[in-house]
């Protein structure tokens, strides 16, 4: 799998039942039949990067910190099948062709997601946030999963 | 909020919610702009383990329009890096009021301290603190401020490990969350940042 630049073409891929900013961005469950599909923006500046791979999904990279080497980074998918390829191919594009040294996520225990994808793609969980997400109609905590490049 | 909005801070947007015209906040008092006015929650304790931790609030809470914000920051110097994740040292004033803009951010000085929060837009019950030293009341007072005007009820903080200001969330009933490995980047190494995370008492329960 590989990771290229935006197209217009691409923008079907951007809109999707996820939550917002979630680092494992694969379709919620039951997402309410009213509920907005969330939506990400194309890359606007230069505080964001977005890597599309063609025909699944994309991974972005937001708020980019050039001096820190860091960004927060958020994958969205309309299928579960190829999130692992997806992710681990998102952190060799950030660590190589952005040359970050570290990335981090949103990860929303409420949804029950297997987080065995992340944690062999590198990622480990370091803090959880109570009430950080408005999700399902009360205020619900986020875990932050990071990863660090040693060199 | 939008650089204007934070630069000419007499707006309506710019306004805690729930205050109108009529009298002077008993803990607010805004530099450079419009005095803030009290709201009807004025006199609304939070009774919360934040709020209530040591000894009473007697620190006044003044309000900094962008430009006094930043150059306030770059006047705290050292003490101000990874305040809300900016960096006076090395970032420039337009950086570091883009930055402001862009978080929606809010600073404010509590005597000698400058303060600092920006709303979660994903849960606006929720804010991401930053002070510069390690006076606790001036946490306390930013907390009571953004409990009784704003409605928040929980806070968050990322600080620098080592930094003075990790005295001033503890000091004040924040516990530590956890740790962002080598999160920031300064003086040539990479430095953790620690989580601490507070609660206050909705002010106006449903």
């Amino acid at each position: 799998m590989m990771l290229r630049g935006y197209r217009s073409a691409d923008a079907a891929l951007l809109t999707g039942p996820w939550l917002p900013g979630e680092l494992l961005g694969l379709p919620v469950k039951d997402w309410p039949a009213l509920a907005e599909p969330t939506t990400i923006r194309p890359p606007a500046d230069y505080n964001e990067e977005l890597g599309v791979a063609a025909d699944v999904g994309f991974a972005r990279f937001a708020e980019l910190d050039w001096s820190h080497r860091r960004a927060r980074v958020e994958i969205g998918l309309h299928g579960a099948d190829q999130a692992e390829q997806l992710l681990k191919t998102a952190v060799h594009y950030a660590f190589t062709a952005l040359a970050l040294r570290r990335l981090h996520g949103w990860v929303t225990p409420a949804l029950g997601e297997d987080t065995a994808i992340l944690e062999s793609a590198g990622f480990a969980r370091e803090t959880v946030i109570p009430d950080v997400l408005w999700f399902d109609g009360r205020p619900v905590a986020r875990e932050i999963w990071g990863v660090v490049r040693h060199d | 909020m939008t650089d204007s909005a934070l630069v000419h801070d007499d707006n309506r947007e710019n306004r805690p919610h729930g205050t109108r015209p009529g009298r002077q906040a008993p803990l607010l008092r805004r530099q450079g702009a419009l005095p803030h006015e009290a709201g009807e929650h004025g006199d609304v304790r939070p009774g919360d383990a934040i709020a209530d931790a040591g000894s009473p609030i007697d620190t006044e809470l003044s309000l900094l329009d962008a430009a006094s914000a930043v150059v306030k920051l770059r006047e705290t110097g050292d003490a101000a890096r990874g305040f809300l994740g900016l960096d006076p040292v090395t970032q420039n004033d337009p950086l570091l009021a883009k930055h402001l803009s862009r978080m929606s951010a809010q600073v404010g000085q509590a005597g000698e301290t400058v303060v600092g929060w920006a709303q979660n837009a994903d849960q606006p019950r929720q804010a991401m603190l930053a002070t510069t030293s390690d006076d606790a009341d001036a946490v306390r007072a930013m907390v009571k401020f953004l409990a009784t005007y704003q409605r928040c009820t929980s806070y968050v903080a990322m600080v620098p490990a080592g930094a003075e200001a990790e005295k001033a969330f503890t000091g004040s009933g924040f516990r530590e969350i956890g740790v962002l490995p080598e999160h920031r980047y300064a003086g040539g190494t990479y430095h953790d940042v620690r989580v601490y995370f507070g609660r206050t008492e909705d002010t106006c329960p449903a």
